[in-house]
């Protein structure tokens, strides 16, 4: 190559432009983001509200452990991420309720019964894991405490009796 | 914050892209308790047996129903009437103030709500019994003053 031509092809070179395309980059960097944010976690104990439920706020300072999650909102109840019971224009179904006694929740005595099992189960075959009848009670604000009652009632008979509200701190 | 600055050079136009996460790690700082006060709260939940019990009712005409049993077996009643359209959580917190004058190393209280009341004034009466706050007269155990009122707070009626 000659002298001037490479001189030629040097400047061709410095006058070149190209545009960026950014979009897939910023599509990456969302991703990513997003990827960190949920997977990150700070504390042993996350919880993610299935349900449309306002808890109550609260001066305790308390730190949350690990339980079992029992969640009452206005429209049903879950155990562990799983519905167990929808109400009835906000109240408990007659069928859900013992006939023998109404403060006994049979469809979450069961769903509780085969939790604590299933802990105990697992206890046996190990050593470190140990069933200590914890549930971490998320409530909606609002709720009655009629129907808080008969959870806490039917909670005890299936081996939870130690209950841990969860609320919004205003710390 | 890390700022990433790029330039479109077809178009000479610049822009600046902010990307900036921050991730936090929960901590907790253990601040234990006056050895005395420690001490107090712990032979009272080792209790089996009462002398001492105070319960709250949560009567929603009434308000809060307030019932001291002494060493004994003198039973004092007090009541704090609800507010136009709650209940007194200050109101109750005073009165567990001066309970707790009487009875600095008793840190447990049986609450019976009403069937009426909600989660949420549960847990405000919870909040109003728990501790004592910076305006509260200083209560001692033992010379050590306790930042502590009843912060065993039992839900009794739930079996009932």
């Amino acid at each position: 190559m000659s002298q001037s031509s490479a001189m030629w092809a040097l400047r061709k070179n410095r006058n070149s432009t190209f545009s960026l395309q950014i979009t897939s980059m910023i599509d990456m960097f969302t991703i990513i983001l997003i990827f960190l944010l949920k997977s990150y976690a700070s504390s042993a104990v996350t919880s993610q509200p299935t349900q449309a439920i306002n808890m109550p706020a609260s001066t305790s300072a308390e730190a949350p452990v690990e339980a079992l999650k029992l969640l009452v909102s206005n429209d049903g109840i879950w155990v562990d991420d799983k519905a167990v019971l929808k109400f009835e224009n906000g109240n408990l179904p007659a069928s859900a309720v013992d006939a023998k006694d109404n403060k006994f929740i049979r469809p979450l005595y069961d769903a509780l019964k085969a939790q604590a099992d299933k802990t105990k189960g697992i206890a046996k075959q190990n050593e470190t894991v140990a069933f200590e009848g914890k549930i971490i009670f998320q409530g909606d604000q609002n709720l009655n405490y009629q129907i808080l009652k008969k959870v806490m009632y039917t909670s005890t008979f299936a081996g939870y009796t130690d209950f841990k509200f969860a609320v919004v701190s205003l710390q | 914050m890390r700022v990433l600055r790029m330039r479109d050079l077809s178009a000479e136009s610049t822009f600046d892209l902010n990307l900036s996460a921050t991730f936090l790690q929960m901590m907790l700082i253990n601040v234990p308790l006056p050895e005395p006060v420690a001490k107090a709260l712990a032979q009272d939940r080792a209790q089996t047996t009462r002398e001492v019990s105070i319960k709250v009712d949560m009567n929603a005409v009434a308000g809060f129903m307030i019932e001291v049993k002494d060493e004994g077996g003198r039973v004092t009643k007090y009541v704090v009437a609800r507010t136009a359209n709650d209940y007194d959580y200050k109101g109750l917190h005073s009165r567990l103030v001066t309970i707790k004058q009487q009875f600095p190393k008793v840190f447990r209280i049986e609450l019976n709500p009403d069937e009426t009341a909600n989660y949420k004034m549960i847990v405000k009466a919870m909040d109003a019994s728990r501790n004592m706050e910076n305006a509260d007269p200083k209560i001692k155990i033992d010379n050590a003053e306790t930042p502590l009122l009843f912060p065993d707070v039992v839900l009794s009626n739930v079996m009932g």
